[in-house]
């Protein structure tokens, strides 16, 4: 039975509520120009209404006919309304009531949907079945309905009403409440509080409601909003204080009857309503923005004016690419940048390569290095506000950042696979339906669609194709799921298949079946295949060629056997002494560090914090890709000097 | 799909019985004394007691709940305390007219709403950002007062449309449509706002997730990805909403209804509660929540269809 729920709120209540910023918080708001006006409406109204209330200030209450109906003037600085009363007074006079009656429900359903939400929270099991049960059960009825059947029983009470409404309202905070107890409860220091065997209200007091207090008074700004409307609502129906006692609904409904004579006076009233609750709303909003900072990154606001179409800057010297005419998709300096804190940074920078048909390319690096950024780039599916810089060569056709022009390419010569099968398709439509749907858009005739559905099925060797096709996404197991992707990717007959990370969520035994499969179906087709990966076994294993990526730029580029043989950069060295040996994963040693973010990379070395052989020139100016011969390129100053062991990985596998 | 639509049916009877029970239990046991507000302030002992044992409000309150609800599965929902007319003919005289205005205002909500969302989704920037803000400043509009403001501009000033008034459907559908204009718009904002924001945020989650990828990887159609694709997901939180819009335009009907005087639930409502009419709001809340507890069955057996994982 809540109040006319306020949209504001319930996505509010989705939310997850788990970190949250809670440094600084009245600073920040404070430096919002939005956020101060609503503060300083609100504050006015609130004092204004005291004070007004208290002092008697303007006589709102006095009659005055022969000054009835006026307009704004010096006298009445809102006009007078149909019994010659000053506006202006009555709005703040009758304030107190409205206020107070809407503070007052926002306070017992804080309070009732606080507790219950709590208990629902922690203790669970059958007091969280009832606390649902209870609040489906509030938001059955309009407020408004059951508020007036108050008011047959009680008689015109206004505060009665209110309690009643403060119930009702109690069901938004119980949603909310319960769900951040159930996350701050998954929260390890509530476990840890809980061995060091504190009780449960201590625990609930002490860990639990701090971070239940914020999304509570966001909600609960906005539900001020929605009991002030409903408060408003009742004045209108004629519930409140007795005249000539103002309140602000029923200024409205007095407006309303000399609204034939004088419609100004239904202007102060009504605009009166709507400021307090856009103000309480926004202000919400604001507090929102500002706890969950985070999440929204208020980066939205860098000038889109930047995305220009590809900028055709010709590329350092030192990574120029010889011309390929059998390339299937050549980068030439792309650059991928995403905008944070007002600036446009890069999350990858000046990447060169070149894929030809038959090739299968590794791209490694720890996650975080730009690999997926740079396959989708490759395939025009940056996200939005990315954006995409440099010159992309894509089946011989130069295309550029806007997405049309990736049209006639996207799945009839490149194609996608990427990380998560089970989340990869779309879980409302069956496996069939989207496949056929995929080869009608490849310009297959409706009739020849199911045929050439289970054909591709099969050929990534899916069992019982039929039942497969009548399946939904979610009734597939991960390995099928892939499998499926794998047909759909297929399905347009790519010259370039991306596969991104394809076997990461999967179980052991079946990555090996889909890098088998992956393998096969290139040979078959003689497609080429841009294979992302952490895993150097498969590349060794696999790839003719690997790309190594750290913190946003090509460090080495070579063929398997060379790359293997002699590592060039300290990175790529690292990198495959932290590969586990065949099973031999006890004396793993990972890389020293992690990946730096995009926004903290150096001007020089990116890897030199992390390399063991860093000198003073690494770290002294930014280090160009320099070719060693035979198509090995790798963007070190010492590659020359060092002599990188490379590990036993490749010994093992031959 | 049988198994489930059983299982929510389940839900539904225990959510009945505890909305009314609340009902009954919240007008029959707030203090007050509901024969003396109807006797006045200067009746004798003997007149309010008279009332109290007309209205049979002497008996014990178990006896009277029981057989009250005795009468709700027989369909009985008792007779108005003022004229003796039963309760359900009451609301089937005037249920029509408020259907009418909460039918039309949930038809305006999802035909401005869910397009109003998804080109705010689609297109971003600032067409965006005007949207939304349109949508923030809706929701601070009280129905009753844009009411008001719309018969002041196309009745008063324009006298496009009728202020007051009602005419059925059955007498003259042309018509019924003129008076229910206003009232509808006034209504529909709120919900048209939300469903606005709810599909603008679905869509938006939808168009990231890496099955729109997937989709746009193999080839197919932006307005095939968008329309069919992502909308089709996003349905499903839009769907759910459902339940709640019709809760919200059935309050808003119910103040709305004052305003154009237009004779509906509302009305009704107005009515009993001038004549302290117990029976006739306690059968007002058990009907509408029988509505809507049969609404939100409905939103959940469509949402089951639109989403596999339900259904399986």
């Amino acid at each position: 039975m809540t109040a006319e729920t306020n949209p504001l709120t319930t996505t509010l209540a989705a939310r997850p509520t788990g970190k949250v910023r809670r440094t600084g918080v009245t600073r920040r708001i404070l430096r919002r120009p939005g956020a101060v006006l609503c503060l300083a409406w609100i504050a006015a109204v609130l004092i204004g209404s005291i004070v007004f209330r208290a002092f008697d200030i303007g006589q709102p209450l006095k009659q005055d006919l022969a000054n009835s109906l006026k307009l704004p003037g010096a006298d009445h600085l809102l006009g007078t309304d149909l019994l010659g009363r000053d506006v202006f007074s009555r709005l703040l006079y009758g304030g107190w009531e409205t206020i107070l009656g809407a503070a007052i429900a926002v306070v017992i359903a804080i309070a009732l949907g606080t507790a219950l939400g709590l208990a629902a929270g922690y203790v669970g099991g059958a007091v969280d079945a009832v606390a649902n049960w209870i609040q489906d059960i509030l938001i059955t009825l309009p407020a408004i309905l059951v508020l007036l059947a108050v008011a047959t029983v009680m008689g015109n009470n206004i505060w009665a009403a209110m309690v009643v409404l403060g119930f009702l309202m109690s069901a938004s905070f119980i949603r909310l409440v319960r769900a951040s107890t159930q996350s701050a409860r998954e929260e390890l220091y509530v476990d840890a509080a809980r061995v060091a065997g504190l009780s449960g209200p201590r625990i609930l007091a002490r860990h639990v409601l701090p971070n239940v207090i914020a999304p509570v008074v966001i909600q609960g700004s906005a539900a001020l909003g929605t009991a002030l409307v409903v408060q408003a609502g009742l004045g209108f129906l004629g519930l409140g204080a007795p005249p000539p006692i103002p309140n602000w609904g029923g200024m409205i409904s007095e407006a309303a009857q000399a609204m034939n004579i004088q419609p100004w006076l239904l202007i102060p009233s009504g605009m009166m309503i709507v400021l307090t609750v856009l103000a309480l709303n926004l202000l919400g909003d604001y507090l929102r923005d500002e706890l969950y900072a985070s999440r929204s990154n208020a980066s939205d606001s860098v000038k889109t004016k930047t995305r220009t179409r590809a900028s055709r800057v010709p590329a350092p010297a030192g990574d120029l690419l010889e011309a390929d005419p059998d390339a299937l998709a050549t980068a030439t300096d792309l650059t991928v940048s995403f905008p944070r804190d007002g600036e446009m940074v890069p999350v990858v920078s000046g990447v060169s390569f070149s894929i030809s048909r038959g090739d299968i390319v590794a791209l490694v690096g720890e996650s975080g290095c730009g690999k997926t950024m740079t396959a989708l780039a490759l395939i025009g599916l940056i996200p939005k506000p990315g954006v995409v810089t440099g010159d992309l060569v894509v089946a011989g056709q130069r295309v550029s950042d806007s997405p049309r022009s990736f049209a006639g390419l996207r799945g009839s010569r490149i194609a996608l696979i990427s990380q998560e099968p089970m989340v990869a398709l779309d879980p409302s439509f069956t496996v069939g339906s989207v496949l056929r749907e995929a080869l009608r858009g490849h310009g297959m005739r409706r009739a020849d669609t199911r045929a050439r559905a289970a054909e591709l099925l099969a050929m990534v060797g899916i069992p019982r194709v039929d039942e497969v096709l009548r399946s939904y996404p979610h009734q597939l197991s991960g390995g099928m799921a892939q499998r499926v992707a794998i047909a759909l990717a297929l399905s347009g007959d790519p010259d370039l298949l991306i596969a991104d990370e394809p076997t990461t969520a999967l179980d052991v035994t079946v990555q090996a079946e889909i890098l088998d499969l992956l393998r096969d179906l290139q040979q078959r087709t003689g497609m080429g295949l841009l294979l992302i990966t952490h895993d150097l076994g498969v590349v060794a294993d696999i790839c003719t060629r690997a790309i190594v990526m750290y913190a946003g730029e090509i460090v080495e580029e070579a063929d398997i056997e060379p790359l293997f043989d002699a590592p060039q950069h300290p990175y790529t060295a690292a990198l495959m002494a932290s590969t586990p040996v065949l099973d031999a994963v006890a004396d793993l040693q990972g890389i020293r560090g992690i990946v730096p973010s995009p926004s903290d990379w150096p001007a020089h070395c990116r890897f030199a914090a992390r390399c063991e052989f860093a000198t003073e020139a690494c770290r002294s100016a930014p280090i160009s890709l320099g070719s060693t011969g035979h198509g090995h390129t790798v963007r070190c100053v010492r590659a020359a000097e060092l002599d990188l062991q490379p590990p036993a990985l490749v010994g093992a596998e031959s | 799909m049988l198994v489930y639509a059983l299982k929510r049916l389940a839900y539904s009877v225990p959510m009945l019985f505890g909305v009314s029970s609340l009902a009954f239990l919240l007008l029959n046991m707030l203090p007050s004394d509901i024969a003396q507000l109807k006797a006045g302030e200067d009746a004798t002992p003997e007149i309010i007691a008279g009332i109290r044992e007309s209205m049979g409000l002497n008996r014990p309150l178990h006896e009277r709940y029981i057989e009250w609800l005795g009468g709700l599965l027989h369909g009985d929902l008792g007779t108005s305390w003022h004229n003796g007319q039963t309760v359900l003919s009451g609301i089937l005289a005037t249920a029509p007219v408020t259907l009418s205005i909460v039918v039309l205002s949930m038809l305006l909500a999802m035909i401005l709403g869910i397009p109003i969302g998804v080109i705010a989704a689609l297109r971003g920037g600032r067409l965006d950002r005007a949207l939304v803000s349109s949508t923030v400043v809706a929701l601070a509009i009280p129905n009753f007062w844009l009411g008001l403001m719309l018969v002041l501009a196309f009745s008063l000033t324009l006298q496009w449309l009728p202020a007051t008034g009602y005419v059925p459907l059955e007498a003259n559908p042309a018509l019924w449509l003129r008076h229910l204009t206003l009232p509808v718009i006034a209504v529909a904002s709120v919900s048209v706002s939300s469903i606005a924001r709810q599909t603008r945020s679905a869509m938006i989650e939808n168009l990231s997730r890496d099955y729109v990828r997937t989709l746009r990887a193999s080839g197919m159609r932006e307005v095939s990805v968008v329309y069919k694709h992502a909308l089709r997901n996003a349905a499903v939180p839009i769907l759910t909403t459902f339940g709640i819009q019709f809760v919200n335009l059935s309050g808003g009907s119910i103040i709305v209804e004052q305003v154009f005087a237009v004779p509906g639930i509302g009305q009704f409502t107005m009515t009993a509660l001038a004549r302290n009419d117990v029976p006739v709001v306690l059968g007002i809340l058990v009907v509408t929540a029988v509505a809507v507890v049969v609404i939100n069955l409905l939103v959940d057996l469509m949402n089951s269809a639109v989403n596999p994982k339900v259904r399986t």
